[in-house]
């Protein structure tokens, strides 16, 4: 049903910010979570930040989402 | 003067075929199973011959001397024209390229033709002819011949392209999948699904800055390296609109046996497993524009990959799957929790999906 | 990666123990289209112990959006001043006369949008169009169409409209449970909706009803672990409510979020498709926006639904029958030619199944046969 991603806030203001995940930056709604600020991990639906993750909490989201980098481990982008 | 033999006495008149209802949808051209069956229930009845019903990416025509020629076309509509990592002129040749490399063939040479939507910007065009250019280079196949037509605002979107390209394949080479048995292994050139994902976060996320680039390129370079190495490849294929869930699907289907894909193994890059989760999609079903998928004998695996990670545009390839023992032509996917689930080709055009 | 794979094969192995302790069938249900779409794309019903189902309840948007709803959204689409703008998960499902895909195909302006606030750009870039938004989804969507009608507000905009098809989850849930036609031992609950409602909305399921839940996670791992939790609280017979998401969901919930929700939208009653009307299980805006709702602004009277003839997805939806058991699957309906709503979303069960789990024996000759078989998962 509901897809929200989680991501790292890398700018906020005035109720909108961009929020970043292996570099797909993308521009967000904060204002259901005025409390983030730059550097808070965030959960992200349909370009609103829902939830200010706890910090040691979304290091283990993130470690579940590492895995999903699978065998990709260590490639570059240089090959382009 | 003598009249002309050939002539037949009685005109021909075309076969009569059941009218096609409704209208043609988007997801008609997504490359997925609604363009099968456009392929097979309004296109195949009426053009109906050998060459043609085989569907490979390019068909080959019969031997001139010691080698036959692979023919290919391809038209190119993709919105918009310019992505991150390329444009409709650098997939053109790329495209048209790999149908002939995976068929075995050394490209010999392109034929381009451009449509173009009066009010189209110059400057663009320019753009679009630089990269068509460059990737020519980098394929080392030339454009040999063209067309250019105009034509009125609003009856096209910008740009369209055609490519149709003329291989040289040696008599001796023989790819098809009918030739995959089980125990035979698949091989992927690089990580999945960056072309696709690429260009719907262009389309439909313009809003999103990513890292995310297509990856197309020419195959011709990588696909004689693996040739050369492992003269006995089996089939290739470039694991285009459907993605790899596709080409594999296509690959079990007509080999008649079970092929069996290991989720682990599959080259995913971070960035674009998390821009297919933000749109809802799965990195396998979506498109790639420089990767391919071989198949080759289980004792060959190891010199395929190496020929392959020798080359720039494969030093991430790896073992992806093997063929079963099961016959029922059906492809598998064993996931990482070790869980087992069915892959099957995606059905139209992919639709970010949110809530 | 090992550490998420042993934690995985570690409560997989809990499951397998304590189900087998348990003995007798259990079957859970998850609320959230998500679950049912990361339960199959994991494979995990191929490593479930042999007596312990999952059910998919009302918890894909798009599968309980009522036919109505799309037939009314497909009028306005053919005025050729209103542009439609929707996610991406409503543009195949089929309402009376086609979908918001044909209708788009046909010559109408209706295009995808990734959030509600993109709506909002585009009434204020193109002020000649009557702008309407498709509302749909639960609470985890629906303060992001709250704030698209507050931002409009702010903006003064007079070309924006939405038609709002939100859900509720819990009123859905109570209906499933007083009507009495579900047999569920325990209910996995949505993350990302108990991310807004926070878990406390959730507290009588145990409490009234008896019945354990968990909340969870969308990563194979957490939604193991989750299930292990239900047939651990069945099998000491002790039901209560687990959180095992806490890193995104509190016992609030998000107050701010509801605080803008509750100030534009107020509960009503709506029509689920297949479920029928459900008490105070939707939203509509308060009578101070009424300026804001489609349904009103353009005149458009609710047509009556009507489910396509055969189709079974209300009893998909409640868990009552699995997808084959219906005469149209894969025999009429299929994600190509979807009947059913729950065969048009990729997290629909219908498709789900199909899918992953139901497979089509390939022929070449006839590449469409209607031959189906079930897929053999051997452990």
């Amino acid at each position: 049903m509901c897809l929200a991603v989680p991501a790292k806030l890398v700018d906020c203001g005035d109720g909108q910010g961009v929020a970043d995940l292996h570099g797909n930056r993308v521009p967000v709604q904060t204002l259901f979570a005025p409390e983030a600020v730059v550097g808070d991990w965030v959960l992200v639906h349909a370009g609103f930040v829902i939830k200010r993750l706890d910090p040691g909490e979304a290091e283990a989201t993130w470690a579940v989402l590492g895995d999903l980098a699978r065998c990709a481990e260590g490639t570059d982008h240089d090959q382009y | 003067m003598t009249k002309a033999t050939t002539q037949p006495s009685t005109p021909i008149t075309p076969r009569v075929h059941p009218t096609p209802h409704g209208r043609v949808s988007l997801a008609h051209g997504g490359g997925g199973q609604l363009t099968d069956e456009l392929i097979h229930d309004t296109i195949l009845p009426r053009l109906d011959n050998k060459l043609l019903n085989d569907l490979l990416d390019s068909a080959t025509l019969p031997a001139t001397g010691t080698d036959r020629l692979a023919m290919t076309i391809d038209s190119y509509v993709v919105q918009p024209w310019r992505f991150p990592g390329g444009d409709i002129g650098r997939l053109a040749v790329c495209g048209t390229v790999n149908d002939l490399a995976v068929c075995g063939g050394e490209p010999l040479g392109i034929a381009l033709s451009l449509i173009l939507a009066e009010g189209f910007e110059m400057t663009a065009l320019g753009q679009v002819l630089d990269s068509i250019a460059v990737a020519s280079i980098e394929a080392g196949v030339p454009v040999v011949t063209g067309d250019t037509k105009v034509v009125g605002r609003g009856q096209s979107d910008g740009i369209y392209i055609t490519t149709a390209g003329i291989g040289r394949v040696p008599k001796s080479r023989m790819l098809s999948p009918q030739r995959v048995q089980p125990g035979d292994v698949l091989i992927v050139n690089g990580p999945v699904g960056e072309h696709g994902l690429a260009v719907m976060l262009e389309r439909e996320l313009p809003q999103v800055i990513s890292v995310l680039r297509s990856d197309a390129a020419p195959l011709n370079g990588l696909t004689q390296a693996l040739l050369q190495r492992v003269p006995d490849v089996l089939f290739m294929r470039d694991a285009t609109r459907s993605g790899l869930a596709g080409v594999a699907c296509d690959i079990a289907r007509d080999c008649g046996w079970r092929v069996t894909l290991d989720e682990s193994c599959i080259p995913v890059r971070p960035e674009a497993q998390h821009a297919a989760d933000m749109l809802g999609l799965d990195p396998l079903e979506v498109a790639n524009e420089g990767k391919v998928v071989a198949v080759v004998r289980p004792y060959e695996a190891d010199a395929a990959v190496s020929a392959m990670r020798q080359h720039p545009l494969g030093q991430n390839a790896q073992v992806i799957g093997h063929v079963g023992h099961e016959s029922d032509g059906l492809c598998e996917l064993r996931t990482l929790i070790g869980g087992r689930r069915i892959i099957q080709k995606p059905y139209g055009e992919q639709l970010p999906r949110i809530c | 990666m090992t550490n998420t794979k042993d934690t995985t094969a570690r409560s997989l192995k809990a499951l397998h123990e304590t189900a087998a302790k348990v003995g007798k069938p259990l079957s859970f249900m998850e609320v959230c289209g998500t679950h049912t779409m990361s339960v199959f794309r994991s494979g995990l019903r191929s490593l479930l112990p042999e007596n312990v189902t999952l059910l998919s309840g009302p918890g894909c948007p798009v599968c309980v959006t009522a036919q109505s709803d799309i037939d009314m959204l497909i009028e306005l689409a053919c005025d050729r001043y209103v542009t439609i703008c929707t996610y991406g998960d409503m543009l195949r499902v089929p309402g009376a006369r086609g979908s918001l895909e044909r209708a788009r195909g046909d010559g109408a302006d209706v295009r995808v949008v990734y959030s509600s606030m993109d709506a909002v750009d585009i009434a204020q870039q193109e002020p000649q169009k009557q702008i309407v938004f498709a509302a749909v989804g639960f609470e985890t969507t629906a303060p992001a169409t709250a704030a698209a009608v507050d931002r409009a507000v702010k903006l003064k905009l007079t070309n924006f409209a939405v038609l709002a098809s939100h859900k509720l989850v819990m009123p859905a849930v109570t209906a499933l449970l007083e009507g009495g036609g579900v047999k569920v031992d325990g209910f996995l609950l949505p993350g990302h909706v108990s991310v807004i409602t926070g878990w406390r909305a959730f507290v009588s399921i145990p409490g009234k009803y008896g019945l354990p839940c968990v909340v969870g996670g969308f990563e194979d791992e957490q939604i193991v672990v989750a299930l292990a939790d239900l047939v651990s609280m069945v099998h000491k017979s002790k039901p209560s409510l687990i959180n095992q998401y806490p890193q995104a969901v509190s016992e609030e919930g998000n107050t701010v979020a509801r605080a803008l929700l509750t100030k534009i939208f107020e509960p009503c009653d709506v029509p689920w498709r297949g479920l029928g009307v459900i008490p105070l299980s939707g939203l509509a805006l308060r009578p101070a926006y009424k300026a804001f709702d489609a349904q009103r602004k353009f005149h458009l009277t609710r047509p009556p639904d009507r489910e396509p003839k055969g189709c079974r997805c209300g009893e998909v939806i409640t868990g009552a029958v699995t997808p084959p058991q219906c005469v149209l699957f894969d025999n009429g309906c299929t994600p190509t030619h979807p009947i059913g709503p729950c065969m048009v979303s990729g997290e629909g069960t219908c498709q789900a199944w199909f899918k992953y789990h139901r497979v089509r024996v390939p022929n070449k000759h006839r590449a469409h046969a209607d031959s189906t078989a079930e897929y053999e998962v051997t452990a």
